[in-house]
């Protein structure tokens, strides 16, 4: 019956797109989910394994995977970049001593041959507080301006007031359309 | 298709019961043909007509032949002979009925019989051969029902699939429904929204007439507001030339005015004058009156009034020049100094003009020269420009390769951190090194162990030699037993000697001559036996001493453990005993020989003493039978205290597990190192000595005497209880702890040992006991050989530990949360958690092959199970179904 459905799925909606929420602990990602899926903030505990959503947005469907960010479980993304057609990957703006760490794992994960087509997405989250680190800081300290082959944007953000996430969207359902 | 089918199997099938029907009435037919031809015949017969009767009744005949002939082929025609009987019918009924025209109706009946036979024989071909084709037909009709069933079968699959569509379009059509509603609203919507817009359209269309009209109103009023203005303006003028006209005519009124006074001024001066001459007249008028000389007079003195008249109008009128000299002089000395002004002010008018000349030409200059600076200006700027651009260029060149520094900085910041790294990866290496030197050491302390470990196992060779000895004491003791039960044998002997000795009483009788010397004899026999009843006192005092023990051992058991080892002491002590009462009753033994030889020899002299031989071997049954009783409630005594060591260990199992601490890795007792292993041992040792805390507490200066074991653990006062158990092992778990100590050194053959040693020393065995401690030595067995006793400790105590740690342990919660998501969700996205889940549990790549496919093969209608394995090494539960 399963079977049934997701061929019957197939034939109507259109295919889902694939897109995983990275980034260290803290930074938000687990709000962005919800915040894209329901629109609200919800609260949230350390993710130790994964939320997966259905995202809607202008026609498209996204199926959003957030993986936890923290330290020991970070080994285990790669299980789950095969079909990826995005990346978001979040910052914790404010965290100006792991973003050394961050731009590690966003390094190691680009490197990836699974993830040589998919598009790239920075949140530079948490722009709602005060001294956080500006776009183009978190840009320099991620070495986005070094990146080939490769195509990203990044936006500023805030997953509590929902700012700067309908651009983010907008851009990455854009270029998905384009790329397919 | 299958109508014509079934049509044909029923008319193929009514057949056979038709047959019957219709052979009946083919067969009752002629028989009413022949009595209905048989039956007119006679009154229809005209004599004229006789042959042509016999000829209708030969043709009747033959007719009737004929019809049989029929009926036969009717019988072998299967299928529609009714109709035939019908036919048959019919021709009876015109057979009857035209008798008299038989020949023409036979010729018609024989044309239409044969007609009918050939219609017969062509539909009975027909028949035959529609037969053939229905077979054929039907094989056809069977095919076409096997491709039936099997495209049937498809589309039920097809239907299915029809069904699951038609529910997804119903669903759908559910979900038109509300959309296609919510659009009727929203068209309604729509509709009335534009209705509103047209209204509001026809409203603005209103308002622009209104606002145009009102447009065209200002105009006209801003138009007249501009002609009133423009009158306003008008009268202003008219009232400012009105002004000046007032203001005109004030100044000529004033100019009348002072006009008018001058006028009257000079009438008045005039009526002056004019009133002087008249009174001068008058003068002249009253002086003519007068005489001569008055006249004279008069005159004269009008004459000097005039002259002095006169003179006064000189005067004045000098004084007039003069004053009008004087203005004139004035006047001219105005003019020459306004002509010296004017001709001053020429001059500097033309001075003026030549300034402002220059002035012009200057400031031309000064333009000119400032045009020029402008452009020059203009020039040094756009230079300025052009230096600032090159500049910006040159500084963007800088920021450039600042940028390049600050990454060739970052990239050496990299490389300082990856030689950090390296560092650290070295500082770590030398970490392991240390680590590995800290294990070296722990290995030599290991090796240490294992030398306390020998000293141990030397202690329990020592502590095996001492049980030996003991062994070979029992062995005297069952040998001192063993002489027992032949002394008994003799004490037999001796009755049946006594028996002879009955016999020879008669000799005895008759030797009653020499009694009385005997009886002297007998009176230091009777000393004799008195000395013996003497010591057979002793030895029940003895005895008595002995059961006390027993009751005070007894007791003991029942009070607490710790005195059960003072019980084995005193039991040893008892033994002990024993063995001295033994030899006591061999002494005795020895003794009651002595006199046996002696009664035999007073036997032989008189059978008198046999009564007291008697009585003596009845005394020695007794002394015997108390002795094995004795020796039977020290086994008892002892099988109940093993069966409280038993217990006690249990206890102490039970205890010991969940108490059990994790043992230090640095802790530099050799004991230690073998506590889980002591603790599995203790089941071994279950068919010993008793073991407890307390015991060892309360005997340890008995187990001092007994045991090196316990000096050597005596220096090791902060040991945990396994470690007491293992040490306050009494003298019979020797074996077993010896086994347990050889164990440590994983020697399966070492625990097989003890399981032969307790099994080889009868005394200490029950039966039970023994199959206990054999099982876990033999649970023992199995685990010495594959796990290395470190692994073991590890095992044993950090298996709680680990528990609890696991609770915590992220990696664990992601694999729990995994796993858990992996079993609960639907097979397609069940796919995409393959790669996590065996990157948890490390599967190997045929295992996760293995998971992809069954999940395929789940999510799929057709293709086969992929292979999972048989027996044991099948990987999927079998089909309970």
């Amino acid at each position: 019956m399963g079977g049934l459905l997701s061929y019957f799925s197939g034939l109507f909606g259109s295919k889902e797109r694939r897109i995983l929420i990275l980034g260290l602990d803290g930074a938000g990602k687990t709000t962005i989910l919800y915040r894209l899926q329901v629109g609200e903030v919800v609260t949230t505990i350390p993710t130790i394994g994964f939320n997966v959503e259905t995202v809607t947005y202008k026609n498209l469907k996204f199926q959003v995977w957030d993986l936890g960010g923290q330290t020991s479980i970070r080994p285990y993304w790669r299980c789950y970049y095969s079909n990826t057609d995005a990346i978001i990957y979040v910052v914790d703006s404010m965290d100006r001593d792991r973003i050394g760490i961050s731009k590690q794992e966003l390094c190691s994960m680009l490197e990836e041959d699974e993830l040589k087509k998919s598009v790239l997405v920075v949140f530079a989250n948490k722009q709602d507080i005060e001294g956080a680190m500006t776009v183009t800081e978190v840009a320099n300290a991620l070495g986005l301006p070094a990146l080939k082959n490769r195509k990203y944007q990044i936006f500023k953000t805030s997953a509590i007031k929902g700012e700067g996430l309908d651009e983010a969207m907008e851009w990455l359902s854009n270029t998905l359309i384009q790329a397919k | 298709m299958f109508a014509k089918l079934k049509k044909k199997i029923e008319t193929d099938g009514g057949a056979s019961p038709g047959k019957i029907g219709r052979a009946e009435s083919v067969t009752s037919l002629p028989r009413a043909g022949s009595t209905q031809n048989l039956g007119p015949s006679p009154p229809g017969s005209v004599t004229s007509e006789d042959p042509s009767i016999r000829d209708v009744t030969i043709a009747s005949e033959e007719t009737a032949r004929l019809l049989l002939r029929k009926t036969e082929q009717c019988k072998k025609l299967e299928g529609n002979i009714s109709d035939l009987a019908a036919l048959i019918k019919d021709k009876g009924k015109t057979i009857e009925k035209l008798e008299a025209a038989l020949k023409q109706q036979e010729d018609v009946t024989n044309k239409k019989l044969q007609e009918q036979k050939e219609e017969f024989q062509k539909y009975r071909d027909k028949l035959v051969e529609g037969y053939q084709e229905d077979k054929l037909k039907l094989d056809k009709l069977i095919n076409t029902e096997e491709a039936l069933t099997a495209t049937t079968k498809e589309l039920e699959v097809k239907s299915r699939q029809c069904q699951a569509a038609e529910t997804q379009v119903e669903k759908l059509t559910d979900e038109l429904g509300p959309l296609k509603q919510r659009l009727a609203s929203l068209e309604a919507e729509n509709v009335k929204l534009k209705e509103e817009v047209n209204e509001r359209s026809e409203l603005v269309m209103v308002l622009t007439k209104e606002k145009v009209a009102f447009d065209k109103r200002l105009d006209e009023l801003n138009n007249e507001m501009t002609n009133k203005l423009n009158q306003v303006s008008k009268l202003e003028e008219q009232l400012s030339d009105l002004d000046n006209e007032h203001k005109t005519y004030m100044r000529n009124s004033d100019i009348q005015r002072n006009k008018s006074s001058k006028l009257l001024q000079e009438k008045d001066e005039h009526i002056g004058t004019l009133q002087e001459r008249i009174q001068t007249l008058e003068q002249r008028v009253s002086n003519s009156s007068l005489s001569g000389d008055d006249r004279t007079a008069a005159l004269e003195v009008e004459r000097t009034k005039l002259e002095e008249k006169l003179e006064e109008a000189r005067q004045q009128l000098t004084e007039v020049k003069s004053s009008w000299s004087d203005k004139i002089t004035h006047l001219e000395q105005q003019i020459s100094h306004l002509n010296t002004k004017i001709v001053e002010d020429s001059e500097e008018l033309v001075s003026s003009q030549r300034n402002t000349e220059q002035m012009r030409e200057k400031f031309h200059k000064q333009i000119e020269d400032l045009r020029e600076k402008l452009e020059e200006a203009e020039k040094r700027a756009f230079e300025n420009l052009e230096v600032s651009s090159t500049k910006d260029t040159q500084y963007g060149k800088q920021i450039q390769i600042l940028e390049h520094e600050i990454n060739t900085q970052k990239l050496k910041a990299m490389d300082n951190e990856t030689q950090l790294r390296a560092k650290i990866s070295l500082l770590e290496s030398e970490l392991a090194e240390l680590e590995r030197a800290r294990q070296a050491e722990t290995n030599e302390a290991k090796v240490k162990r294992t030398h306390f470990e020998e000293e141990s196992s030397r202690f329990m060779d020592k502590e095996l030699k001492l049980e030996e000895q003991i062994r070979g004491l029992e062995g005297k003791i069952s040998e001192q037993q063993n002489e027992l039960s032949k002394k008994a044998e003799e004490v037999a002997g001796l009755m049946q000697r006594v028996e002879e000795l009955n016999s020879a009483q008669d000799h005895i009788s008759s030797l009653e001559g020499s009694v009385a010397q005997a009886e002297s004899r007998r009176d230091e026999f009777e000393r004799h036996l008195k000395s013996s009843e003497t010591e057979k006192e002793k030895l029940l005092e003895r005895n008595a001493d002995l059961l006390q023990q027993i009751q005070t051992l007894k007791s003991n058991h029942s009070e607490s453990k710790l005195e059960l080892q003072r019980v084995i002491d005193l039991k040893t002590q008892t033994i002990e005993a024993l063995q001295k009462a033994e030899a006591a009753m061999r002494q005795r033994l020895d003794s009651l020989e002595r006199q046996i030889d002696q009664t035999e020899i007073v036997k032989a002299e008189s059978g008198l003493y046999s009564e007291r031989i008697d009585e003596m071997t009845a005394t020695i049954a007794t002394l015997q039978a108390q002795l094995t009783e004795k020796n039977r409630m020290l086994k008892k005594q002892e099988q109940t205290l093993k069966d409280l060591r038993v217990t006690l260990q249990r206890e102490l199992k039970v205890q010991a597990l969940p108490n059990d601490e994790p043992s230090e890795p640095s802790a530099p007792s050799t004991h230690d190192s073998t506590q889980p292993i002591g603790i599995g041992s203790a089941g071994s040792r279950l068919d010993g000595g008793g073991a407890s805390p307390n015991m060892y507490n309360s005997s340890s200066s008995l187990q001092y005497q007994n045991h090196h074991m316990y000096h050597h653990q005596h220096h090791h006062p902060n040991m945990n209880q396994s470690n007491f158990v293992r040490g306050s092992s009494s003298p019979p778990s020797f074996p077993s702890t010896s086994s347990s100590s050889s164990s440590n050194a994983t020697n399966p053959s070492a625990a097989v040992l003890a399981v032969q040693s307790s099994a080889a020393s009868p005394h200490y065995g029950s039966s039970s006991s023994q199959s206990s401690s054999s099982s876990a030595v033999v649970s023992l067995h199995a685990q010495s050989p594959s796990v290395p006793s470190g692994a073991q400790d590890s095992l044993t105590a950090h298996t709680s530990s680990v528990k609890r740690d696991l609770d915590k342990d992220v990696n664990f919660l992601y694999l729990k949360h995994v796993v858990l998501k992996f079993m609960l969700s639907r097979e397609a996205e069940a796919i995409q958690l393959i790669k996590a889940v065996s990157m948890l549990l490390n599967f190997s790549h045929q295992e996760q092959q293995l998971i992809k496919d069954t999940l395929e093969w789940k999510m799929s209608w057709f293709g086969h199970r992929p292979p999972l394995g048989k027996g044991q090494k099948a990987k999927v539960i079998p089909p309970t179904l």
